[in-house]
């Protein structure tokens, strides 16, 4: 049990050590999203909880790429396709892409 | 366009009635011989009490600036970063995003204002150049760097001014313009203020409504109705 115990408290040490040693990794939310039924463009709103750099993509285009504000919106120029958005404190609740203009 | 009926709407009436009728006190700019809503203009609010903002000395600016650096490489995954002289220091959040755009675009990836004064590619870089794109957003970052209070999480008493100025002018500003106000109801100052950081999932952005306008009508209004307080009132710059 004792050593148990000592594996376990090693396990934990190592995975802390290793927390702390980590680099911050920007958080992503990404999909896929078809706005063409409609004719609407694809659209990403991106939003974090600390101020950093904020950005978002789509079909591997940037589309914006800011700094100071805690979250942006934009509409892309295609209509359909897949979408991702960054930053090192992203809230993802706050963060998805929609349909913008186009009929029904 | 259906307007809000709820109690909220009769606050923000309230508070659009009291400030017409201030006459000389009004903190913004309304025509005292024609107090009709239509005149109001967000973009002249001051605040009844100004806030305090930070300061900083040079060389806590040039730290701040080198950090801010460091993490921005981190995160665009260059390996090794160029050394870049800073141009000078923008010392409005408007003053910075004109300059990062400009210096954008003269490198070769277009970038504009829209609206609300945030910059967006225009066209947008295609992803086989992502490694050029992030060396030119670095570089444009290094040498037009932003004051740190521009880029400092909002403190609580920029929070209570934002309250403020949503409250006190941007949303009688889009109720005198007839733009459908947001639903939902309207967190006091206070639960804003202190659960902003602590339950970010119910953050209230009430400019949101501002991009359900068709194009033709979001110029005008976001520039009667900005979305955000003046920089000098916000940053202090």
């Amino acid at each position: 049990m004792k050593r148990r115990l000592s594996t376990l408290a090693a396990t934990l040490l190592i995975a802390l050590l290793g927390l702390s040693a980590a680099p911050a990794l920007a958080a992503t939310e990404s999909g896929s999203i078809n706005c063409s039924a409609g004719g609407g463009k694809v659209g990403v709103r991106a939003e974090q909880q600390r101020l950093g750099a904020l950005s978002a993509t789509v079909n591997g285009s940037t589309l914006f790429s800011v700094n100071g504000y805690y979250h942006y919106s934009k509409t892309s120029l295609v209509s359909s396709g897949n979408w991702s958005a960054s930053s090192n404190t992203l809230l993802y609740s706050g963060t998805y892409a929609w349909c913008q203009g186009g009929i029904g | 366009m259906r307007l809000r009926t709820s109690p909220t709407r009769w606050v923000l009436t309230a508070i659009l009635a009291v400030t017409v009728l201030g006459g000389c006190n009004a903190p913004f700019n309304e025509t005292p011989d024609d107090p009709t809503p239509d005149t109001i203009d967000a973009s002249t609010w001051a605040p009844s009490q100004p806030i305090s903002h930070p300061t900083y000395t040079e060389a806590e600016q040039l730290e701040w600036r080198e950090g801010w650096l460091i993490s921005m490489a981190q995160e665009s995954g260059m390996v090794d970063p160029p050394e870049v002289d800073l141009i000078r220091w923008t010392t409005s959040m408007r003053e910075y995003q004109e300059s990062y755009a400009e210096c954008s675009t003269n490198a070769g990836f277009p970038q504009t204002l829209d609206t609300l004064g945030l910059p967006y590619f225009d066209p947008p870089p295609p992803a086989s150049q992502k490694e050029a794109l992030d060396l030119v957003l670095y570089t444009c970052n290094a040498q037009y760097s932003p004051l740190p209070q521009l880029m400092d999480d909002w403190s609580p008493d920029q929070l209570g001014l934002l309250w403020d100025y949503w409250n006190e002018a941007f949303l009688p500003c889009l109720e005198a313009q007839e733009v459908e106000l947001p639903d939902g109801p309207v967190p006091s100052r206070e639960t804003y203020v202190e659960t902003f950081y602590s339950d970010p999932d119910s953050r209230w952005w009430p400019y949101e409504a501002l991009f359900s306008l068709p194009e033709d009508r979001l110029d005008p209004v976001a520039a009667m109705c900005p979305p955000y307080p003046p920089d000098e009132h916000f940053y202090g710059s």
